[in-house]
């Protein structure tokens, strides 16, 4: 790979995907209507330009199984640990859903206290 | 085992040798010189997590002794876990003989990154000094910190999740080093279906290591910050929910149990056949039980969690995933009792921890299943039926194949025998010791003596004097092994080559290894395992005339400094490359803790955050965002001209690399300022929490990313790289692009929605 035209030319196009993407994310998350809609388009885009800075910048469209594999890992290992935790929290009765109270005034919040833990 | 002198020469130099002084082992990169350091620190912390153990034992002899005050007792069992957990038994098996042995076991000078090694260990030593620190400040939350009792002791929990965090990052460490080592560095001939079964052990575990560790790391930085400014993630007064602390800490927990003991079950499935003098019964078996209980165990971390408040569909898929790890399990216990079957066994040391090993495990495993099942765990939660099943899983299993593959490769690493008479007597003291302790704690916990507290009805006190008595005997013997080791040691006879008769390749070189482990790099043909075979005889003479030979043929070593010449450039770079692949990984999982708290508290609280992110400048934050994609870009170029040798050119790409990322920091302060006039810090809510958590966390990288190129920028200017070097620059480049892609989830996440 050398820095030749032909790399500098797909470097530069990927920088402008990049910022197009960019604004097309602006605009999914604040001028779209709202709602989960919104938030799981901007997470699409998201990774979108992951994607492509993994391909482009980091070359990962040359590497080995191995290193992609490696690449992927986390993502699944993630997957799993949200999956798990979600599964307990949209599952459990709402009087022990955490943060049911969510008030909106934003510094009223804190508390110095927080509440005795379990015995362990 | 021949305790005859050999009468061989000693040899003229050697890893002990081959330098002399305390900064000689201080400086070391020599993988079996470190192995040796972690073995001298561990069994140091052992004897001192062991003491404090006996302390409390003593206090529960009897039921209502003021030997210890209450809170001293919360205290001393608090501090017995640390110790035993986090600087004993969680770098264990790998750190200790698994850096001594992998290199030896695949036909390798040395691991792929020897200074990384040297670099774990600092680490070690850096978290034991915290951990020491924390000592004296009043932990008494166990080991586990729960929240919401552990933001409420600030400075003393502060030190100590310091100390596990920086542990956690030595783990790491070692667990990417290996997992290259393993994939790179295998001598010609050693095929994946050649590799010794503790090498196997060593790569599931590895994978666990570069796999949980970042969870446990991003989980006691959050314990942190919600101590020093109070963040709210985990405190219920804030809104924040205790029981995803205990997802997050059991997510790694959990499968760290078997970072613990699979490497235990690697050195009895090396042991068991040596001494029964059979080929290892299902060798694949075995290698997919391995990697079966790797997998399993990063599904199954709920079971620690059946009464605190998780839902029902929750227990109910988590107990069920549970019994999954029964299945690898028994395959390993079957194929060894199958390996002994009809075997020729002998019953030396080793073999004797080996079959300890089985039984003991055989007794956690079983009585393991009593906790995965709902309703039995609602009883024996808490009580000391889990101490007992713990103690049998950790002490039974990782701390006695540990002591197994000690007695094992003694004569490997010293190139000394014990005296094996005093050995075995050892082993019965612990071996009735242990049960003597813990047998009776199961009974304890069926009659629903709670664990954890420091005086007790008096009904109890029978079996608690029994199990205490027991335990002195325990700590006798173990006292005893060290005693005839360390005598051995310094002042053992010397070894005969090969004394076990193993077909390991480990024991073809000399007795203690040279610096370089070989003298040339071996090839192999043949598994070690082909035992009782026709050319098994043969074998083993060709074995022990390579290790005299070796012996005899040393020449003079001195270590060498620099960039490890173990590897040819190429293999170099492949090594470098996957190892920052591995690295980036363990990145996107510290950071996917927060992501993962995120996704839970925001549609928990969807109307809160998106109130709480128009606080935010979405100018400013998509101002940032262009700015580090640009940043991204001068930095693919960096890497290219460093592919082209252009040293000028990678110092004009990385200086405009480094004013991007300035330009970065410089918009986020003045975000901050804001944030600050605005009383927004200390965080109002768990937005904010998250917010300062993530953010405050990536503007971390991004100091670091700077660090990085600023050094590069420098071998620049020394003219350093060339068409045929440039690793350094490429990997720099990887690790500052996961910072750009880690920036583009965190903005329309904070920012937008």
């Amino acid at each position: 790979m050398e820095d030749n035209a032909s790399t500098i030319r797909v470097y530069r196009s990927t920088l402008l995907a990049l910022l197009a993407l960019t604004v097309l994310t602006v605009y999914t998350g604040k001028f779209a209507p709202p709602g989960l809609g919104s938030i799981a388009g901007v997470i699409i885009i998201a990774s979108l330009k992951a994607g492509l800075v993994a391909a482009f910048f980091m070359h990962l469209r040359f590497e080995s199984r191995l290193i992609i594999a490696v690449c992927l890992y986390p993502l699944v290992v993630l997957s799993l640990l949200i999956g798990g935790t979600y599964l307990d929290v949209a599952t459990r009765t709402k009087e022990a859903s955490p943060a049911a109270a969510g008030e909106e005034q934003i510094p009223q919040q804190r508390s110095g206290a927080a509440s005795p833990g379990p015995s362990h | 085992m021949n305790e005859n002198t050999a009468n061989e020469p000693s040899p003229p130099l050697n890893y002990l040798t081959a330098e002399r002084g305390i900064w000689s082992w201080w400086m070391s990169t020599d993988h079996k010189r470190i192995g040796l350091m972690y073995l001298g620190s561990m069994i140091f912390f052992f004897f001192l997590g062991g003491f404090i153990a006996l302390a409390i034992r003593s206090q529960l002899f009897r039921a209502g002794s003021t030997l210890l005050a209450p809170q001293s007792y919360n205290v001393a069992f608090t501090i017995h876990g640390v110790i035993m957990i986090f600087l004993f038994i969680v770098p264990g098996v790998p750190a200790t003989l698994g850096n001594f042995l992998l290199p030896l076991m695949i036909g390798a000078k040395d691991v792929a990154f020897p200074r990384m090694n040297r670099l774990s260990y600092w680490i070690y030593a850096l978290g034991a000094l915290f951990a020491f620190g924390a000592l004296f400040m009043g932990v008494d939350t166990g080991w586990t910190f729960y929240a919401p009792y552990s933001i409420q002791n600030r400075w003393g929990v502060v030190t100590m999740t310091l100390a596990a965090f920086v542990l956690g990052f030595s783990s790491i460490l070692t667990g990417l080093n290996f997992l290259v080592t393993i994939h790179k560095l295998r001598c010609p001939g050693m095929s994946w279906n050649r590799l010794p079964l503790f090498v196997w052990t060593l790569y599931a575990t590895a994978i666990l290591q570069v796999v949980a560790t970042p969870v446990i790391g991003i989980t006691l930085l959050l314990l942190i910050l919600e101590n020093l400014f109070g963040v709210g993630v985990f405190n219920p007064a804030m809104g924040g929910d205790p029981v995803l602390f205990q997802h997050f800490f059991w997510f790694y927990s959990h499968p760290v149990v078997y970072i613990m003991i699979l490497p235990s079950m690697g050195i009895i499935s090396e042991i068991v056949p040596v001494f029964s003098r059979k080929p290892i019964f299902g060798y694949k078996a075995l290698v997919a039980a391995s990697i079966g209980i790797a997998v399993i165990s990063v599904l199954v971390w709920g079971h620690h969690m059946f009464v605190a408040g998780m839902s029902d569909a929750a227990r109910i898929a988590f107990s069920l995933l549970t019994f999954l790890v029964a299945v690898p399990t028994a395959v390993k216990v079957f194929n060894w009792l199958s390996t002994m079957y009809k075997g020729s066994i002998s019953f030396e040391s080793p073999m004797l921890y080996a079959m300890a090993f089985i039984f003991l495990f055989m007794i956690a495993g079983t009585s393991g299943i009593h906790l995965a099942t709902l309703a039995t765990d609602a009883h024996y939660h808490d009580t000391y039926f889990v101490v007992a099943h713990f103690h049998y899983t950790i002490q039974g299993g990782a701390v006695i194949g540990l002591y197994a593959g000690l007695h094992f490769w003694f004569p490997l690493i010293f190139g000394r025998v014990y005296n094996e008479k005093l050995a075995r007597l050892a082993f019965w003291m612990v071996f009735i010791g242990f049960n003597g302790t813990f047998l009776p704690q199961f009974a304890l916990g069926m009659e629903g003596m709670p664990r954890r507290y420091f005086t007790y009805p008096a009904e109890f006190e029978p079996l608690h004097q029994v199990s205490t008595v027991f335990a002195f005997l325990n700590g006798t013997g173990y006292s005893l092994v060290l005693l005839n080791l360390l005598y051995a040691a310094f002042r053992g006879k010397r070894s005969p080559a090969n004394p076990w008769g193993s077909l390991g390749l480990e024991w073809s070189t000399s007795l203690p290894p040279p610096h370089d482990n070989f003298e040339r790099i071996p090839v192999v043909e043949d598994w070690s395992y082909g035992y009782a075979q026709p050319q098994t005889a043969v074998r083993l003479k060709q074995m022990e005339e390579a290790s005299r030979a070796a012996q005899l043929h040393q020449g003079p070593q001195t270590p060498h400094e620099g960039p490890p010449r173990h590897m040819q450039p190429e293999q170099a770079y492949d090594a470098a490359k996957l190892g920052m692949w591995i690295f980036l990984g363990t990145e996107i999982l510290l950071f996917g803790g927060l992501f993962c708290a995120y996704i839970i508290y925001r549609l928990a609280n969807l109307e809160l955050f998106a109130t709480a992110s128009r606080h935010l400048s979405w100018p400013l934050g998509t101002l940032n965002t262009v700015i580090l994609l640009t940043s991204s870009y001068f930095m693919a170029r960096a890497v290219s001209r460093a592919r082209s040798g252009d040293n000028d050119g990678i110092i004009r790409c990385l200086d405009l690399t480094l004013l991007c990322a300035l330009a970065f920091l410089v918009i986020k302060g003045f975000e901050y300022a804001a944030k600050f006039e605005h009383h927004l810090f200390p965080p109002p809510n768990i937005y904010f929490g998250l917010y300062f958590a993530t953010t405050g966390l990536h503007a971390l990288h991004v100091l670091c990313g700077m660090g990085v190129i600023v050094w590069l920028r420098g071998l620049a200017e020394n003219e350093r790289f060339s068409k045929t070097y440039f690793t350094p620059v490429e990997m720099g480049g990887l690790y500052w692009h996961l910072v750009d892609v880690i920036w583009i989830y965190l903005f329309p996440l904070l920012y937008l929605i």
